[in-house]
């Protein structure tokens, strides 16, 4: 499939709206907050387009969402899309000050945002011109503001879509920065279509029949691809999770109750659920019939234990906010456990040395990609663009070596991201936190695997003349990050050094403390 | 047996593995869970190390209908 197959005029809304006709009655959505009909669902899409509208959202606007995976977040993204605006899913787990960011930098104009979020926003609220309402979705009834429900309560459930081209923008994601600021991804009406035909169908082979259920929370590309693109693209339904990803046992208790056969998840989600002696007695997890992996290299022994316990292999694959969903797999029946894989089709990578010459199979080369649901740019960050898109290629940022059989395996990173519980964690934003220290006069931070193969957060820092290390200044750093930074960005060791290397120039040389 | 010194005991034991944080000497009822950083691994770690010794895993936590944000939140749910 190609993106010159769809019609030219084209609305995202169609994944949705495609299931009318024949299949209006069956249910699209399972939540704890309620299970709805395709029919439903679209008929909720209509009123917040319409409620949208009135409040004055114009073609090409940002409408932001901050909330958990509920009914309401998917009602807000496709009719935001519908109407011709960009939606913006915002990652529930940002500080004040990259909610701040991010508001400014996509001159959000509306912000829906769940009751047990709001705090996150409300002291930033006034300074952004172009916020023209905030609505809060809750059940309290007394509470003094625009409600969700109120909201739409009295608008009307049917809406023509925009006229929208195929490539007009539809969706914004924030990503990780090195530098702590987070890059802007713009995503079109028909990249969706695309993952969906060349991930969903071509490569899990998602048909109506399956039912989706996703740890990967809808703001992020591989939560919403899997969980809610994927499955209505085919008629099939999905599972929203609104609870933490990181309480295994709720997680196994929503397979249990909702029956999903595709669970998409990630490395440290399966090795939780590994972790709980007899848990596939302890949960009905039968309804699975596919698992899928993603967002940070999949332990060898994980796979080797969970495909030994339930019979089912994991699906380790690559993505990437940038290309919108995964562009290298393995394969049903063809995995090798701890690559990535080989290339979907639709998609081409290339290995290349600095200088951006292709390397040889065996060689360690940075990975480039080249698809059609690939971004353009960076929102408002040119140089950041130039350096990783280029041309039809995108510069990744990951260290792959293929071996003789065509598959990739990952080396590491060029600019020293970690994928932490497969969230992104920027050594500089740590590194920045423990130089805040009065003591500390030099630190850094790479990662290290823990016992169970995991990528984790190590501090090395350098304290100031006269002053010695100590259990009480060890305990200060450590609550400072406590303080400061979330808990997988927080490091999980962190030791004394005397002095950090460097080169002659005094550029850190990080790959000799990822061998200490 | 105490559930209260189990459970410490075995957040002790998980910390220590888990977190560079220093166990404090006296843990209080509202000392938050998330200061020590334990991702899902650890937690499931904890909820099993308590399970050995008392027996079980309380229904609330297994059903996912609670996470314990603190130290006394843990304790009722195996206390209820």
């Amino acid at each position: 499939m190609k993106a010159a197959d769809l019609p030219i005029y084209y609305n995202i809304c169609e994944i949705l709206e495609h299931n009318l006709e024949h299949r209006g009655d069956k249910i699209a959505l399972f939540s704890e907050n309620g299970s709805f009909t395709f029919r439903e669902v679209s008929e909720q899409v209509n009123r917040v387009g319409n409620a949208l509208i009135r409040s004055g959202v114009q073609f090409g606007e940002c409408v932001a969402i901050l909330c958990p995976d509920r009914p309401e977040w998917v009602s807000v993204f496709f009719a935001t899309a519908k109407i011709g605006g960009v939606a913006l899913g915002l990652n529930t787990l940002l500080k004040t000050d990259e909610y701040d960011y991010i508001l400014k930098d996509a001159r959000v104009k509306i912000l829906v945002v769940h009751d047990s979020l709001k705090a996150l926003v409300e002291p930033i609220i006034k300074k952004h011109n172009t916020l023209i309402k905030v609505i809060i979705i809750t059940d309290n009834k007394s509470m003094k503001c625009t409600t969700f429900t109120d909201w739409i309560g009295g608008e009307k459930s049917e809406l023509d879509s925009a006229t929208t081209h195929r490539e007009d923008f539809c969706s914004l994601h924030y990503s990780s920065g090195t530098t702590g600021v987070p890059k802007g991804v713009l995503h079109m009406h028909k990249d969706y279509p695309l993952i969906a035909q060349l991930s969903g169908v071509n490569l899990f082979g998602i048909t109506e029949n399956d039912r989706t259920f996703s740890v990967a929370k809808l703001f992020f590309v591989y939560g919403i691809g899997g969980n809610l693109i994927f499955p209505w693209y085919v008629g099939a339904s999905c599972v929203l999770y609104a609870g933490p990803p990181r309480q295994a046992a709720a997680v196994l208790k929503a397979i249990t109750t909702f029956k999903p056969t595709v669970f998409v998840s990630v490395p440290t989600i399966y090795s939780a659920i590994l972790s709980l002696p007899n848990f596939y007695k302890r949960y009905d997890i039968r309804s699975l019939r596919m698992c899928i992996s993603a967002g940070e290299p999949l332990p060898l022994q994980t796979w080797n234990t969970w495909r030994d316990t339930t019979e089912i292999e994991i699906l380790d694959t690559i993505g990437c906010t940038e290309t919108y969903h995964t562009f290298m797999a393995n394969r049903p029946g063809e995995v090798r456990p701890g690559s990535s894989g080989k290339p979907i089709r639709g998609y081409d990578v290339r290995l290349v040395d600095d200088e951006g010459k292709d390397v040889q199979a065996g060689v360690v080369g940075n990975l480039m990609v080249r698809g059609e649901s690939t971004a353009l740019f960076y929102l408002h960050q040119s140089e950041k663009t130039r350096h990783s898109f280029r041309g039809e290629w995108l510069f990744t940022g990951d260290q792959y070596l293929q071996d003789k059989d065509g598959y990739y395996w990952h080396k590491g990173r060029v600019d020293d991201m970690l994928k932490v519980g497969g969230l992104w964690v920027s050594p500089i934003e740590i590194e920045e936190v423990l130089s805040g220290h009065d003591s500390v006069a030099d630190c850094a931070v790479v990662g290290h695997y823990d016992n169970a193969g995991l990528l984790k957060p190590k501090a090395f820092v350098c304290l100031r003349n006269g002053v010695e290390p100590s259990d009480e200044l060890f305990e200060q750093l450590v609550k400072l990050c406590a303080k400061t930074l979330d808990a997988h960005k927080r490091p999980r060791w962190l030791e004394f050094n005397n002095d950090l290397p460097r080169t002659s120039t005094g550029k850190l040389q990080r790959f000799k403390l990822r061998e200490q | 047996m105490d559930i209260r010194n189990v459970i410490q005991s075995q957040l002790k034991r998980v910390v220590a593995e888990h977190s560079p944080m220093p166990f404090p000497e006296n843990i209080e009822d509202d000392d938050e869970l998330d200061l020590f950083g334990l991702d899902s691994l650890a937690f499931m770690e904890l909820l099993i190390g308590v399970e050995k010794e008392l027996g079980y895993i309380p229904r609330t936590i297994l059903e996912g209908d609670l996470y314990p944000e603190t130290f006394g939140e843990l304790i009722s749910a195996y206390d209820a």
